[in-house]
């Protein structure tokens, strides 16, 4: 456990020294004022724009983090090598894995808690001075709720970088299926339960329904939009729903890093 | 007391034999050589006695539960000061991190140097950077795969002396380098690898220039059949 610790701690320092990282987080930091500034300029300054951008932003930094400064570090341990300074006995391939792992996951924990200070801001803000027909059904959890999806998708896509690297042969490879992978995980799952349609299926043959199920089946669904989106017409959230949105997203990442532990323990390095 | 033993390994890839049943022990206080030309089977030798290889049989045991290694030709993370990077492998051994800057100034790493990203430091001191990764908390069993690659003179002779220190010390060391007369000055013996076999073993005993000599004309003709 301490050799998974160091490494994390090492992985976390390593990433906060790129400068990508701390463009991205003072990027988030700037979030709320960008949204602000976006709503005002097209004089909508409805609080629900600016919680709108500030989803869609937090979603789309997240998955930035992760392909400009994780998918870099894990390319050049894989590519360049450099993992042979960290796979030396006493260190296990497993507490590598995880090390590095952890310490990615401490940097997104630290974009998500920047994202949540800015989406609680203008919350604050927008109780404060909005109307109240334009407070819809906003309250400081709807924040909250901003930044904990982000945070437990972005860990997801997360998860699966980690078992690509497992397998990739270098930076090249890894950065192209990450990629891949951000685009299936976006696009595919719409799709596909559109697909599903009764309707559609219908005069389909039996083995493409069972494809296109089986199919859905493997890709996360990364729509947690849907709860913050319901919340912002002041809609109740179905916690239920949340709770079993994140529980899928929880079994996605520790399916995603025990074949990563798997492969990556067999493969020549 | 061997610190490393290992016997017949032998690596299969897909449509090549890279190594054909090679023996090797390397015990406290000794330092071993693999001398050989290029793809000799030296580098690969070492990824297996470290695990990063998988070997497709033979044995190896490494009683020593601390490595340290030098890669070849490695890539240096860039986005780390020398201060932390060796700090990591002080932690990982078990020691204090606030010994990183002795470990450092130990490979001749002026003090202006360990708080700069690697990114900004020169090839020879990335490399003295890497060589201090290695050394860090006096591991029992240092593997080094040319170590001098990039160095200049002075830190050549230094890197030196300081190997023949933790030998003295009771490390053992396993060397590969293609400069023979540093094989010849820090080691006990050299395996002579030629087409993933050991042909010939030199044991050193005045670390002079006939054995520079005879290195080199074994490895002449070896390479010439």
């Amino acid at each position: 456990m301490t050799r998974i610790r160091n490494l994390a701690l090492y992985s976390f320092r390593e990433l906060m020294g790129m400068l990508v990282v701390r463009i991205t987080l003072t990027a988030a930091a700037l979030l709320p004022l960008a949204a602000w500034i976006f709503s005002e300029f097209f004089l909508m300054e409805l609080t629900k724009v600016q919680l709108d951008v500030m989803t869609a932003g937090s979603y789309l930094l997240g998955m930035v983090l992760i392909l400009i400064a994780v998918v870099p570090m894990l390319g050049a341990d894989i590519g360049g090598r450099l993992c042979y300074f960290y796979l030396v006995p006493p260190v296990s391939r497993n507490e590598y894995v995880l090390g590095r792992f952890l310490g990615a996951a401490l940097l997104l924990l630290l974009l998500f808690a920047v994202l949540l200070a800015g989406s609680e801001t203008l919350i604050t803000v927008a109780l404060e001075y909005a109307p109240a027909d334009r407070r819809h059904g906003i309250d400081w959890e709807t924040g909250l709720l901003i930044a904990g999806t982000a945070c437990y998708q972005s860990m997801t896509l997360l998860a699966a970088v980690f078992f690509i690297a497992a397998w990739a042969t270098g930076f090249a490879e890894l950065l192209l299926f990450s990629i891949a992978a951000c685009a299936l995980f976006w696009i595919m799952p719409p799709v596909l339960e559109a697909m599903k349609n009764p309707f559609l299926m219908e005069g389909v043959p039996a083995w493409i329904v069972a494809l296109v199920h089986g199919i859905a089946w493997l890709l996360p669904e990364m729509n947690a939009g849907q709860f913050i989106l319901a919340e912002l017409h002041g809609q109740a959230t179905d916690y239920t729903m949340l709770l079993l949105h994140f529980l899928g997203h929880l079994g996605y990442v520790l399916i995603m890093l025990m074949a990563c532990l798997l492969i990556f323990a067999r493969r020549d390095l | 007391m061997a610190l490393l033993h290992c016997q017949g390994i032998k690596k299969h890839y897909r449509h090549k034999h890279a190594l054909h049943g090679l023996d090797l022990d390397v015990k406290a206080g000794e330092a071993v050589g693999l001398l050989g030309i290029n793809g000799a089977g030296k580098s690969t030798t070492i990824k297996i006695l470290l695990g990063l290889v998988r070997k497709s049989a033979g044995s190896v045991a490494l009683e020593e539960s601390q490595v340290g290694f030098l890669p070849e030709l490695a890539r240096m993370p860039e986005h780390i000061t020398p201060r932390n990077f060796v700090a990591l492998a002080l932690r990982i051994r078990g020691k204090k991190a606030s010994e990183a800057d002795a470990a450092l100034a130990e490979t001749g790493l002026g003090e202006e140097h360990m708080s700069r990203h690697i990114r900004l430091l020169s090839k020879g001191l990335r490399q003295r950077v890497a060589l201090a990764y290695a050394l860090a908390g006096s591991p029992r069993l240092i593997v080094l795969d040319e170590p001098m690659s990039g160095l200049d003179a002075i830190g050549r002779i230094a890197t030196l002396e300081l190997l023949k220190k933790r030998k003295m010390a009771g490390a053992g060391i396993l060397i590969c380098s293609h400069i023979v007369p540093d094989l010849v000055r820090l080691t006990d013996k050299v395996l002579l690898i030629h087409q993933g076999e050991v042909k010939q073993t030199f044991s050193m005993a005045s670390h002079d220039m006939d054995e520079v000599v005879m290195l080199e004309q074994a490895l002449r003709d070896w390479s010439s059949q």
